[in-house]
Parts: C-alpha cells; structure tokens; sequence
C-alpha cells in the first residue's frame, strides 16, 4: 500500500489524516453501524403499525356497511312480520356472532344494550337500555380476540 | 503533500535499515504508525458488512415501500366506493316511479377477479343474483333474535346473506335509473351506470335528467344492483336482478360496488389474472315501501 515509511507519500496516495489525530477503527466502524441499524429496525418496526392503523380503518368503514345493511333487512322484514325490532330490543345479552357470509372477515350480533360501550356513564346515550343494536366484530377465524368494531343504533 | 522530486532515490539496503531506526523528518510518512489507517483487508470486510446491512435495509425498505403504496390503493378504494355509495344510498331512500333496473352481465371486464374466493377450486363462477347457483355449498345463515330468527321468510331458503350466496361473482355493469322525489325540491331522473368520463375508462357516472353527468367512482370493475321484490311468489324469488319500470317501487335495492385497489395500473392486467379490489355493499329501503 502506499504508506510504505521510507518515502514521502504523494499527495494522490497519502490519507488525509490530520496530525494528532487517529483513523476509526474496524470496531468503532462497526458499533456506529449497529447504532445506525437499531434506528433502522425502530423505523421499520414502526411502519406495520401504520399499516395496521390504515387496514383497521378500512374495516370500520366496511363495519359500519355491514351494519347498516343488517338494520336495513331487520327494518325491512319487521314491516312485513313485526316483532323483530321489539325483540331485539328486550335482549340484554346479545345473540351470538354470526360471521357475515360476503366477507368473512366480520361477524355480527343483535343486541338491545350496549356491547361497545359498558362503561360509559348511563346518561350517554350510547348505552341506552331497550335500543336495538347490530353489534359488527372482526370474526373469530380471522382475529382470534373478535375485537368489536363497531355498534349501530337503530329503530 | 507534493513529492520531493531533487531527492535522491534511496537504495533498497537503507531503505531496509531506515525501517529499524527513527526517519529524518523530510523521509518520514505523515502517518505514524501508532495511528495507522486501514489495511485494505479492514476496508473490504467493512465493504462487505456494510453492503450487507444496506442490502437487508433497503430490501426492507422496498418491501415497505410496496405495502405502504398497496395500503393507500386500498384505503382510496374504500373511500371511493363509500363516497359512490353514499350518494347512491341517499337517493335510493327518496325514489319514485318510473323506477328502472337493468341487468347488465355482459359488459364485463376480465370476467371477475380471478381469486377463488369460496376455496372450491372454480373461480368466478357465480353470477350475482341473490341465489346459491354453482355448487351447492349454501347453508342457512340467520341469527337467532329471541323466537325469531332474522329474516324470517329467508329460512329454508337460499338468499342474500346467506353462505355460499354471491360469494365468487363475475362483475356485472349494472344500470340503475329512477325518479327521486327529495323532500325539498323539484322531482330529478338519476341514472348510474360505468361508463367513460373526460377520456377515462370505468367511471361510475351519475347522469341527472339525461343532461348533466358527474363521476361518482373511479376504476369500477363491478357494479351490481338486486332488487326486493316483496310481492313474489316464493320467498327464494324476492331477489331480482332486473327491474321494469311497470311495476310498483321495489322495497328494497342491494348495491354492490367493487373497485380496483392495487397501485398497479388497472390496464396491465390479462383476463384470468387476479386483481387486487375492494367491495362496498348495501342494502338500501325504500322507505315509501316500507309500512
């Protein structure tokens, strides 16, 4: 290499080190590269969860659909058969999660309290007692934990 | 540093020696051997660790760069098919006669999205009309409500909701056109259908008295309508996939619309190949309809 101690280095193969000073070694190389990495890794560990946070958010929108759409049915076959509503209304434990064929990802119930919403004060009309409630949770196959997604009101 | 060019050349016999004792200050290299640079071995093995941590970085980086870019394509669909549906569900809520529903499995676009969705091994082989039709994998779905179970007149019968119903569909380019009587207001015509839009392909358009046209959704790869009809026949006949404005109102109108959400570009694809969507659906009242 060109340090060879007898010569005078020239100025295209001398290091540029400045007097007094020392280069970095391998090991030092090698720590500040296992910083840089950990940072990395922190970074990259933190983008699934906003992806995770993104695909969340699609469900509740597809929740609140499939709520809907089973409120418009109970209202629709209540005109024709009456009782429905009413019935849904006098449950105080909910029926049990029934996955949604078209995307079976969900899974819903009927309720007439509150699933989403136990400890809200008895004021908040969110836990209204007697009010028929399509009740939308991520179904068991797909998320073990069923998290609840979303509670829907309806007469 | 420039080299000492009126220096003599050393003969190799001092140069030797030189290496045992100090050098005079002009001889001596600038770095000293206490604080010596790298060995070329040192740099490549650093080369080589740091190419193999930037490798997995940006591999990494790649992957989530790809995941990011189909998280927002499937968070834009959603939004789009949500707004179209919105709008659509509002107006049906407030429809009068004439109330017309056009049936449209033709104008199809790679036939479906090419994903067995049922896990039976055929893909798209459904067509989209609230009955089980393909391969007899339907089963009753209706949760128990106290003595009742919902849908009533659904029991024993294959419908909307149920399992193994409209569960792999080809698409369908449905039309949809009826009277909206608004409650504040002169009456209006609304027709929706897919259609080209200022030079862009797939666009769900909302037509309003056959004069003024705006797009409701982008890159609609389906648009399918069923109607409720509560005076037929046979509970399993309810569903229809067509509607003739000589009959009364429908009770009520299944909506489904489904969208591409993949960055790539919708054009790229070849029939068969499946293509990443999202679909929105609903059932909409009609509450004039609805005692």
């Amino acid at each position: 290499m060109g340090c060879h101690p007898t010569r005078p280095l020239s100025a295209r193969t001398a290091f540029s080190l400045p007097p007094g000073g020392s280069a970095l070694s391998l090991l030092e190389v090698l720590v500040a590269m296992t910083i840089l990495l950990a940072g990395a890794v922190a970074v990259v560990g933190w983008l699934p969860t906003t992806l995770r946070q993104n695909e969340r958010s699609a469900d509740a929108t597809t929740a609140v659909y499939i709520a809907q759409m089973k409120a418009e049915e109970i209202r629709r076959d209540d005109s024709f058969f009456g009782g429905l509503i009413s019935a849904i209304e006098a449950m105080t434990t909910g029926t049990l999660p029934a996955t949604f064929p078209l995307d079976t990802r969900f899974a819903y119930s009927f309720s007439g309290e509150t699933v989403l919403y136990p400890d809200l004060s008895p004021a908040d009309p969110r836990c209204e007692s007697g009010v028929a409630r399509v009740i939308i949770r991520y179904d068991r196959s797909f998320r073990p934990n069923g998290d609840l997604l979303y509670e829907l009101r309806f007469k | 540093m420039t080299p000492n060019r009126t220096q003599p050349p050393v003969p190799r016999l001092l140069r030797r020696a030189a290496a045992t004792r100090p050098l005079p200050a002009r001889g001596r290299a600038r770095i000293a051997p206490a604080r010596r640079a790298f060995t070329f071995l040192e740099i490549l093995v650093a080369l080589l660790v740091a190419l193999a941590l930037l490798t997995s970085v940006v591999a990494t980086f790649i992957t989530i760069l790809n995941l990011t870019a189909k998280s927002d394509a499937h968070l834009v669909a959603v939004a789009n098919a949500r707004a179209a549906l919105e709008t659509i569900s509002m107006e049906i809520k407030g429809a009068a006669l004439p109330f017309l529903g056009l049936n449209n499995p033709e104008g199809l676009f790679l036939g479906g999205d090419g994903v067995d969705n049922d896990g039976d091994e055929l893909v798209d082989e459904e067509q989209p009309d609230g009955r089980n039709d393909d391969d007899g994998d339907w089963a009753d779905q209706h949760a128990g409500i106290g003595a009742w179970a919902e849908r009533p007149d659904g029991l024993g019968v294959d419908d909307l909701g149920d399992f193994g119903v409209d569960e792999d569909c080809v698409f369908n380019l449905d039309e949809l056109a009826f009277r909206v009587a608004p409650s504040s207001g002169p009456d209006y015509d609304v027709l929706y259908r897919v259609a080209e839009f200022q030079g862009r392909e797939r666009v769900l358009v909302r037509l309003i008295d056959n004069l003024s046209t705006s797009p409701l959704a982008y890159d609609v790869l389906s648009f399918n309508c069923l109607y409720w009809n509560p005076a037929a026949a046979a509970p399993a006949e309810r569903w229809a996939e067509s509607w003739s404005p000589s009959l009364n109102l429908p009770a009520c109108v299944a909506v489904e619309i489904t969208v591409h959400a993949d960055a790539k570009p919708i054009e790229s694809y070849t029939n068969g190949q499946p293509v990443r969507t999202v679909t929105e659906r609903s059932i909409i009242n009609i509450e004039s309809m609805i005692p």
